[in-house]
């Protein structure tokens, strides 16, 4: 155990050096970091055990870490597909993208087992409370496909908007493994995805589809049949109302200022100071978004296949 | 003390003449003679030169009957009495009635003495619409109304109308301002992956002087504010010297509420306005708020005139409604009752149809 604690320690040492500095180029996209490390023979031996969870933002408690690694471990094992956590303060320091750069992590330190390199990982960035999750290999593709990663998705996102960390690790690390318990008996892994065709043609998840959700939504449609008519009534028969009370009396005497009578004798318009607010502009890096705030994207390619978003 | 009444009375046929607001003229309704209202003055003038010169020390009873002047005497509780110069029924009048009509004979009667000293008016504006014209109004100003119970145009009558001088206070002043306040101009651009928003903060000022002329507010208690307002605005180009010859026909008081008091809803009224203009003038601004204000009107100019208003009393289901109507322009304004069943009717009429149209198209289209 102390060798293995030992050993977890280092490679966390070596990871907090050796991250941001293999990601430093930023923007490059995902292709051109694979390339970088293929010319990289030295940097691809000296890369370290990668545990399975990786803390850098400081989210869990040493307890809750080590649970956790051992819960990652157990069911990496057993379903032959490493699943991986890692949190960082800013992912743009890896790439731009979140998405990318949880691709990136995995592909520099060729994380998954296997000869597919089987794998999930989880990437929380903790600046703009951004997250990515992606699938590699037979497996790991499978169950981060589309019609399977919302049914993870859905598991920790709600804990994560609560700042529910280790429960949203939790849900994640249950959520992969029933997935893949799923995949193993041959069962169907979209099981209660509830997957539609929407117009566009694209196949959506009940949890973020703009076209199911209108279908879906009676609540709001039935409030806005009861609650529009009331108001509008409402509206017009008070303006009926105050027809029957016409006297009021005078607050203003416009009709009685001489006309061009206004004589300004002082006119200032002095600067005094100047504030400054910034947002960041929420970009949807041409993927399809579920919407504001809470929406996700799917990505697939280059081996991968996940989803990315806020919490 | 005033102590006459005075009828003025025909020179043809010594009827009762009545100011008409149509022809501008006093008229008589047994001959139809009409007189302009400068020969009726000059008439009533020799009349009163006449009496000075029958002798003013010795007002003996005949010699006040030929001046058309009669005692009366003070009554209870505020109440005067008066003797009609017609048919010799005693009037009993307000404190401030200044112009009148007998109950038995229905003869227009003015008080003269009503209107000495400070209580002589400076204008009067002559009535252009008569009675008819605000029979009218009242049942054209029930058309429309969507919520007035079917009941009362039917059953309703009205059971008093009046032409009534109601005396008013027109003020004319300057108001001095002095407004500061706190003003923002946003830009908004993009840099990088930002969305930048800079806010220019600016302390602004505005001072100056606004003349306002003839701002109205009614010296009368019994007359609603509120009505009296609502029926404005008059056109004070039509305005008169004072002159008595116009009332005949119709009720007139004197104030009762001095010009001091009644200057404050003019003041507040100009101040209003005046912080209105001011606030326009700071314009350009994505905000701008006021943080400090000094308006006043510190001098004011108050002159007393006589404007037209006819009132008109109803009685529907034991309740009382009075309505009022400028006697120079025909704005007629008052407060109606709700029929609350119509009231439904319509919220669920409108409510219904438009449930079911909205409902068609969320659920079904």
């Amino acid at each position: 155990m102390k060798k293995r604690l030992f050993s977890l320690l280092l490679a966390l040492l070596l990871l907090t050096l050796c991250l941001p500095a293999a990601f430093a180029e930023d923007a490059a996209p995902a292709e051109e970091t694979a390339s970088v490390e293929e010319t990289a023979p030295v940097e691809e031996s000296a890369a370290p055990v990668f545990p399975y969870v990786l803390d850098q933002a400081g989210l869990l408690s040493d307890g809750q870490r080590e649970a956790l690694e051992e819960k990652a471990a157990a069911l990496s094992e057993q379903h032959d597909c490493s699943l991986y956590i890692v949190t960082v303060q800013d992912h743009t320091n890896y790439n731009y993208d979140v998405y990318e750069a949880a691709k990136g992590i995995f592909q520099y330190y060729d994380l998954g087992c296997g000869e597919d390199r089987d794998g999930v990982i989880l990437l929380l960035s903790m600046n703009e409370r951004d997250y990515a999750f992606a699938g590699h290999g037979g497996r790991g593709e499978t169950i981060c496909g589309n019609e399977s990663s919302w049914l993870i998705e859905d598991e920790f996102l709600d804990n994560f908007r609560n700042n529910d960390w280790y429960g949203g690790f939790e849900d994640f690390l249950d959520a992969c493994g029933a997935q893949l318990t799923k995949l193993e008996n041959g069962e169907d892994i979209a099981d209660g995805a509830d997957i539609i065709t929407g117009p566009d043609g694209l196949d959506y998840h009940s949890y973020n589809n703009p076209y199911e959700t209108r279908q879906r939504s009676i609540l709001p449609r039935l409030l806005a049949v009861i609650l529009i008519p009331l108001a509008v009534a409402l509206i017009v028969c008070s303006v009926f109302k105050g027809q029957m009370k016409t006297a009021k009396e005078a607050t203003r005497a416009d009709e009685y200022l001489v006309p061009h009578s206004i004589n300004l004798r002082i006119k200032e318009d002095r600067f005094t100071h100047r504030t400054e607010s910034r947002t960041l502009i929420e970009t949807d890096s041409g993927h399809r978004s579920g919407g504001g705030g809470g929406g996700s994207s799917f990505h697939s390619g280059g081996g991968f296949s996940g989803r990315s978003g806020k919490f | 003390m005033a102590s006459q009444i005075t009828n003025y009375q025909c020179p043809a046929c010594t009827g009762p003449l009545h100011f008409v607001g149509a022809s501008g003229k006093l008229e008589c309704e047994y001959c139809g003679s009409k007189f302009s209202v400068q020969e009726i003055e000059a008439l009533y003038a020799d009349k009163v030169d006449a009496a000075e010169a029958a002798g003013v020390q010795a007002q003996s009873a005949e010699a006040a009957q030929a001046a058309e002047e009669y005692s009366f005497q003070q009554g209870a509780e505020g109440l005067k009495v008066y003797s009609c110069p017609s048919c010799g029924a005693e009037l009993f009048c307000d404190e401030t009635t200044a112009a009148t009509s007998c109950p038995y004979c229905g003869n227009p009667t003015v008080v003269p003495g009503q209107f000495h000293g400070q209580r002589k008016p400076d204008y009067v504006l002559p009535f252009k619409l008569d009675k008819a014209a605000a029979v009218a109004a009242l049942k054209n100003y029930y058309k429309g109304k969507k919520l007035l119970p079917r009941a009362f145009t039917d059953q309703n009558h009205i059971e008093e109308i009046r032409g009534v001088y109601v005396p008013f206070w027109l003020f004319d002043g300057r108001v001095s301002a002095d407004i500061r306040y706190a003003a923002t101009r946003v830009r908004s651009f993009t840099s990088g992956k930002y969305r930048i928003t800079e806010t220019d903060h600016y302390d602004v000022r505005r001072a100056g002087t606004l003349d306002f002329r003839r701002i109205p507010a009614d010296g009368s208690t019994k007359m609603p504010d509120a009505m009296m307002d609502s029926i404005e605005p008059f056109d004070y180009s039509d305005l008169k010297p004072f002159s008595t010859a116009y009332l005949p026909g119709f009720l007139a008081d004197i104030y009762d509420v001095s010009a001091k008091d009644a200057s404050e809803r003019a003041e507040r009224r100009a101040c209003n306005t005046s912080v209105a203009e001011m606030n326009a003038t700071a314009a350009g601004y994505a905000s701008c708020t006021p943080v400090s204000q000094t308006v006043e009107m510190p001098r004011i100019k108050a002159k007393y005139a006589l404007l037209p208003v006819w009132m008109l009393a109803t009685r529907w289901n034991g309740n009382s409604y009075l309505f009022a109507m400028n006697g120079q322009t025909g704005k007629l304004i008052g407060d109606l009752p709700v029929s609350m069943g119509r009231w439904w009717a319509w919220f669920f009429g409108i409510a219904g149809p438009l449930a079911a149209v909205l409902a068609a198209i969320l659920f079904l289209m």
